[in-house]
């Protein structure tokens, strides 16, 4: 037997260590007795072994309660490295790549800035002529649910309309002006794709 | 001290400790007794120790001490070595404004944490 360990103060102690470990997963139970039982090891040689030393060594140690307590505690503890972060700390903790980008989309793509975005780009384009893409185009960058490839899709599409309205309206008037001149037919119809190919509500104009 | 507070120091401390060598349990806690008010009960160091391992900021090997038992070795992976830098630059930063704040100013105070208006001219 290593020297201490079989102290009646310390066979009882680790006796109630086991004890109050018992809720414990079952690895983790006789891992933490066994690390118990080779810090008092170590504490014992260093301090002596009469019944002083083991008092003063097990009360340095902790109540087996105690131990068990923070055992828990920090098992059900938050993210990783960030044990600080439920007090009054800034968040510390690895930069932990994984835990930072999440790993999947929030389950709903539409909240109340989402929402906004669209109606203003779409129906905004009518009613509120020029603040009212302006408003959408703000609330759909501010979208975090929404990707960046998303964001720029929409304001490539709120850019473009009024220049599809200009191009298709010029095409009408050389058409209506040069109504005789044949050539000019497939000018307009190949306009035509052009301004339906946008797939967005707010090109139809 | 603050249980709050203390714990979330303590874990860096413990890191802190690993960034020269790899320790053993009863070293590290020798180590933190050194400083007062730091660790309360030794036994929860292994609690910790243990979570530390979980996250990957620390790594385990069992090495024979000689005199004992063998003994478990606790040494820093580089996610470890990532999380101590980034709490020391806030620690200090931290420091720095509570310092500010209680008037205990240490002189340069780093970039300082903003403070509320009414806290900020009240120091003044």
């Amino acid at each position: 037997m290593v020297v201490g360990l079989d102290h009646p103060l310390v066979a009882d102690y680790l006796r109630r260590l086991e004890e109050a470990a018992r809720g414990l997963p079952a690895g983790r139970r006789s891992e933490l007795v066994d690390e118990i039982r080779g810090h008092v090891t170590e504490a014992l040689a260093a301090t002596g072994d009469d019944e002083p030393g083991v008092r003063s060594v097990l009360d340095r140690v902790g109540s087996p309660e105690e131990i068990v307590a923070a055992e828990r505690e920090l098992l059900a503890a938050e993210p990783p490295g960030q044990l600080g972060a439920t007090g009054p700390w800034p968040s510390w903790g690895p930069p932990a790549p994984e835990s930072v980008v999440p790993l999947s989309r929030p389950s709903s793509l539409w909240g109340p800035v989402e929402v906004i975005a669209v109606v203003g780009l779409t129906i905004g384009s009518f009613v509120v002529p020029i603040v009212g893409p302006i408003v959408g185009l703000v609330c759909a960058w501010a979208s975090r649910q929404w990707t960046r490839r998303e964001k720029i899709i929409a304001t490539l599409l709120t850019a473009l309309t009024p220049l599809v309205v200009v191009v298709a309206g010029a095409g009408l008037f050389a058409v209506r002006s040069t109504t005789s001149t044949v050539e000019h037919g497939p000018v307009i119809v190949d306009e035509g794709p052009a301004v339906q190919a946008p797939p967005a509500p707010e090109v139809s104009p | 001290m603050l249980p709050q507070l203390r714990r979330g120091a303590l874990e860096f401390c413990v890191i802190a400790l690993l960034r020269e060598r790899p320790r053993y349990g009863f070293d590290i806690v020798r180590e933190l007794s050194e400083a007062d008010g730091l660790l309360t009960s030794e036994g929860t160091i292994y609690p910790l120790l243990s979570r530390l391992r979980k996250d990957g900021l620390v790594t385990t090997t069992w090495q024979e001490s000689g005199t004992g038992p063998p003994r478990r070795y606790y040494a820093l992976t580089s996610d470890g070595r990532t999380a101590l830098d980034r709490f020391v630059q806030d620690w200090r930063r931290f420091r720095d404004s509570v310092d500010r704040v209680l008037g205990l100013g240490s002189g340069q105070p780093g970039t300082p944490i903003e403070l509320p208006r009414a806290v900020a001219e009240r120091r003044d």
